[in-house]
């Protein structure tokens, strides 16, 4: 974010060491300014007066601001993972991922009729992601509960999973146990 | 191998019916009966019914979603594999027809109970998984509204 100074010398310093580390740039062209009282506000923009006497109170103003972007930010990430999809980067829903699967030790997340790559482990997953909505059902797939439309008891002792997609999965014999708990049976 | 072993750890429990059926039968109702071989017929009965009637509801229920259609899927399979072991054990040169008739009747008995608790085990997993996800979307909607 840019942010015009308009203040005396020793405040500028002061301002600009402390907003350039947290990745604020110092511009004319900025709609922000900080402006010490009684300079003259210039430009259209929005100015933020402060008094020279009490900068610390600006600073933790600022502060509060920043901490709450901060927050904001963090808050908007949540709920979402990055996967790779050819050479670009996509953020991706959790709701909007069906499943999880592992191919030669690489894991890929199966979403919007797209295959990302995924840099986390499958036990990770499993274990971050199962408040979400994500179960384990063999050795190299974890499944999203939201998006299963039908589970038919399979032979063997195993189960097969309709999902939304039309994909078809099976829950193996030896994790078939720890899927019905987690449904509740 | 991991399969075959599966299948045979699927069979045990159906065709051990069978034989507590020929021990039961050797016990209380005929002494004179050849355990072994009782042991031995029944099991193949058991594991065949069993195998057969859960094969025959979980496909009916995958290709369909129609219960009704499972369960006469059970009874048509059980009765075609029974009558089949029955005409390869020689049952109606040895007993006649209505013995193999009895017999069938008897196993569509057992495979009605079979499709029975196979449907109540496909009903709960899937009541189990719409409440699991009523649970979650009504959370996701906890959260947004905070």
């Amino acid at each position: 974010m840019k942010v015009k100074l308009i203040c005396s010398n020793s405040y500028q310093l002061l301002l600009k060491d402390f907003l350039e580390a947290r990745n604020f740039e110092i511009s004319e062209q900025a709609e922000l300014a900080l402006v010490e009282k009684g300079k003259k506000i210039t430009g259209d923009g929005l100015s933020l007066v402060f008094n020279p006497q009490k900068i610390d109170q600006l600073i933790s103003f600022l502060e509060n601001q920043l901490l709450k972007q901060a927050a904001k930010e963090e808050k908007s990430m949540q709920g979402h993972l990055i996967g790779q999809l050819d050479e670009n980067y996509e953020i991706i829903n959790y709701k909007e991922i069906i499943l999880f699967e592992a191919q030669n030790s690489i894991i890929y997340a199966r979403a919007n009729n797209k295959k990302y790559r995924l840099k986390d482990k499958l036990y990770q997953l499993e274990e971050e992601l199962a408040a979400e909505g994500f179960v384990r059902i063999n050795r190299s797939e974890i499944v999203n509960i939201i998006h299963i439309s039908e589970i038919v008891p399979w032979f063997n002792g195993r189960l097969l999973l309709k999902l939304d997609s039309k994909k078809e999965v099976e829950v193996s014999r030896s994790y078939a146990g720890d899927f019905k708990e987690y449904l509740g049976l | 191998m991991k399969k075959i072993k599966d299948y045979i750890y699927n069979l045990l429990p159906s065709g051990l019916v069978g034989v507590v059926i020929a021990i039961f039968e050797h016990l209380f109702l005929n002494p004179n009966s050849n355990l072994l071989n009782s042991i031995l017929i029944y099991f193949v009965f058991g594991a065949l019914i069993g195998t057969v009637s859960a094969l025959a509801f979980s496909w009916t229920i995958y290709k369909t979603s129609s219960t009704q259609l499972a369960y006469l899927a059970v009874l048509f399979g059980d009765g075609l594999s029974v009558f089949l072991l029955l005409m390869l054990l020689g049952t109606h040169h040895a007993y006649g027809w209505n013995a193999v008739l009895n017999i069938i009747l008897i196993t569509e008995v057992l495979a009605f109970f079979i499709a029975y608790f196979s449907n109540r085990k496909y009903k709960n997993l899937n009541q189990n998984l719409e409440s699991k996800k009523e649970s979650l979307k009504g959370r996701d909607q906890t959260e947004k509204n905070i």
